[in-house]
């Protein structure tokens, strides 16, 4: 019994620890109202030009084939295929920008565990991310008619996507507070590419046939096109299943990685004292 | 104050840092890169490094630039892990049993600025403390008194809604130790704390450390400095660190015993060369006088008065009686104008403990 107050009262601890970190953050960011302002309208400048390169680009025939493979319409294709990389490339940065960070060795000595000076410190960032997904929702379905569906099966890809990408992320930041390189090899070449290979703004089939091999080894892709599939074409999750569960294997697998590979670095960096440097 | 159940302990600590990763300037530098031939030699930062602070102690650790200091604060704090030995604080691990210790210790590293990147720029410091309060555990009901009392202590009162990055470097420094106050942790981890407070600041925080924390907390405080005054005046007890290794641990008072046990004494005689030298040979005979000798330096000494001169007594502190030096003088008619006693300070003592290791051969070289 005093084993399980005694966890309630600490999770409640780490809550409230969380808690103080949004505050802290939240009023940071908010103290530079120019920034703040700015930063609200390029969120909506960009959604708009995404919704207008849909309209514009993507409206003729010869695409709209193809992007009818995972789509109803080209504005669907664009906008849930960004509103997903937003939420998929949230996970860059929230190890690396902790623990690179300056305050991390400081935060490492308070009575707080680590998740929580990772979710601590990503709070607000999570409260913003999600602020601009609802935004680029908003958009999409006002100003450009974005239609989207809603089957349990988006849950599972979110899900397999969340613990591709943060796989990558903890490769990223074991390998990151050793080198103190800005980024990682793995994860460098991953974002170089996204852009012009995952299908973000047409569909890969238009793609070189050189292109398309480095296409088909970048996870992206497949995340892309799973939440399309799900989110527009309405695809139930009986059709999707053999996808996910690779998606949830491969993701779990990765996890697993992304933990050891983390965990040597982290130790490597306490072993030559250079936690907190540059 | 009991060493049995020390609040801190270091048994055989030892680390040793890989050797610097060298640049990559040349071809050659790459190649001995690839090929495993870089070089450098391995740091030892720590060699056997034991230690006991007991409870309710101020305990200082003094030594020169890279002895040893900020690693040993980051080896408490699990930032850096040890190559053998072990620590350990209240009886738990540092490293394994970190999560349980962090509860009980508050770290300041006063020294490396990055090292307090916990506040924001931007936001006050009422605001900032609040959070630290909160991170920390202080009761939530706790912790506006505590703020306020010691934003009132370190007289940062007209200070609190100014924004950190708006603070000058000592005023920083003071809202660290705020943070160090409102939190009242069991044990202080301090490295250089004081480095860039002014000498009113200093003393003030002397008075806070000791009155409020460890005799009103019950907290025990461990703390590193450059500044041997600061030890002297501070701690119960002094570590010297010198190439890693703890050289010597006493009172200060007792520290300095370790250097010499005597007393130099200058007197300003009248000079009456022939009655002078009687002096000498009489002191001479004296067991506790190792050395005694006319200075004469008339000419460059503004304590000389014309017609006067110095003499240069060295006097055992326990088996000497300096009234019996004052008897010889007094036999041979010699009038004593001023007396100068020379104590020796823990500078004295750190500069020779130190100068010892720096002599002692590099192990393996």
């Amino acid at each position: 019994m005093g084993s399980l107050t005694e966890r309630i009262l600490s999770i409640r601890t780490e809550l409230s620890a969380i808690i103080a970190f949004i505050g802290k953050s939240f009023r940071d960011w908010a103290s530079n109202r120019t920034r703040a302002t700015l930063a609200i309208l390029w969120m909506m400048a960009y959604a708009a030009a995404w919704g207008i390169f849909a309209v514009v680009a993507l409206e003729n025939p010869t695409y709209l084939e193809k992007v009818h493979l995972t789509a109803e319409n080209a504005v669907d294709f664009i906008l849930i295929g960004q509103i997903a990389n937003i939420f998929f490339w949230s996970t860059q940065g929230n190890l690396t920008g902790v623990i690179r960070g300056r305050s991390f060795a400081n935060l490492w000595t308070a009575p707080i565990s680590f998740m929580t000076i990772i979710i601590g410190g990503n709070g607000w960032r999570y409260i913003w991310i999600s602020t601009e997904g609802l935004v680029w929702i908003l958009m999409g379905v006002l100003g450009f008619g974005m239609n989207f569906k809603v089957d349990v099966s988006i849950i599972f890809v979110l899900l397999g996507g969340f613990l591709v990408m943060q796989s990558l992320e903890l490769i990223a930041a074991g390998t990151t507070i050793v080198t103190k390189a800005g980024q990682d090899p793995i994860n460098w070449f991953l974002s170089i590419t996204s852009m012009l290979v995952t299908g973000m703004m047409f569909p890969v089939q238009f793609l070189p046939e050189w292109l398309q091999v480095i296409s088909a080894i970048h996870p992206q892709r497949y995340l892309l096109d799973l939440a399309r599939t799900s989110l527009s074409l309405g695809t139930p999750l009986n059709q999707l299943w053999p996808d996910i569960y690779r998606l949830l294997i491969t993701g779990t697998v990765m996890l697993v990685i992304g933990g050891l590979v983390f965990r040597w670095g982290f130790n490597k960096a306490r072993k030559e004292g250079t936690i907190g440097h540059r | 104050m009991s060493f049995e159940d020390p609040i801190l302990e270091t048994i055989s600590l030892t680390k040793v840092y890989p050797p610097r990763r060298k640049d990559l300037r040349s071809p050659r530098d790459l190649w001995d890169k690839i090929t495993g031939r870089e070089g450098g030699n391995p740091v030892t930062a720590l060699r056997n490094f034991d230690l006991r602070v007991g409870r309710q102690e101020v305990f200082g650790l003094v030594g020169p630039n890279g002895a040893g200091k900020t690693t040993l604060c980051k080896i408490l704090n699990a930032l850096v892990l040890p190559t053998s030995g072990s620590a350990k604080i209240d009886g738990l691990d540092v490293v394994t049993e970190h999560g349980q210790i962090c509860r009980r210790v508050f770290p300041l590293f006063g020294g490396e600025t990055d090292m307090w990147g916990i506040f924001a720029g931007r936001l006050n410091i009422l605001k900032n403390l609040r959070f630290v309060a909160r991170i920390w555990r202080v009761p939530p009901a706790e912790i506006e008194n505590r703020i306020r009392h010691s934003l009132d202590v370190l007289r940062l009162d007209d200070k609190k809604d100014e924004w950190y990055q708006k603070l000058s470097a000592g005023e920083k420094q003071k809202a660290w130790l705020a943070c160090m106050m409102t939190v009242k942790p069991r044990l202080a981890l301090l490295d250089e704390p004081t480095i860039k407070l002014d000498v009113g600041t200093r003393r003030q925080f002397y008075d806070i450390l000791r009155d409020e924390l460890r005799d009103e907390s019950g907290s025990s405080i461990f703390l590193t400095t450059h500044n041997l005054h600061e030890a002297e005046v501070l701690c119960d007890r002094v570590g010297i660190i010198n190439k890693g290794r703890l050289v010597a641990v006493d009172r200060p008072a007792n520290l300095k015993r370790y250097v010499t046990q005597e007393r130099q004494t200058t007197i300003l005689v009248k000079r009456d060369q022939v009655k002078l030298d009687l002096v000498l040979k009489d002191l001479g005979r004296m067991d506790a006088v190792s050395h005694s000798e006319i200075l004469d330096s008339e000419a460059e000494d503004a304590d000389v008065i014309h017609g006067c001169c110095k003499l240069d007594i060295h006097l055992d502190k326990v088996a000497g009686d300096f009234q019996e030096v004052i008897d010889v003088l007094n036999r041979h008619d010699i009038r004593v104008l001023t007396v100068w006693t020379k104590e020796v300070s823990l500078e004295d003592a750190f500069l020779k403990l130190t100068e010892e290791v720096e002599q002692e051969p590099e192990e393996g070289s």
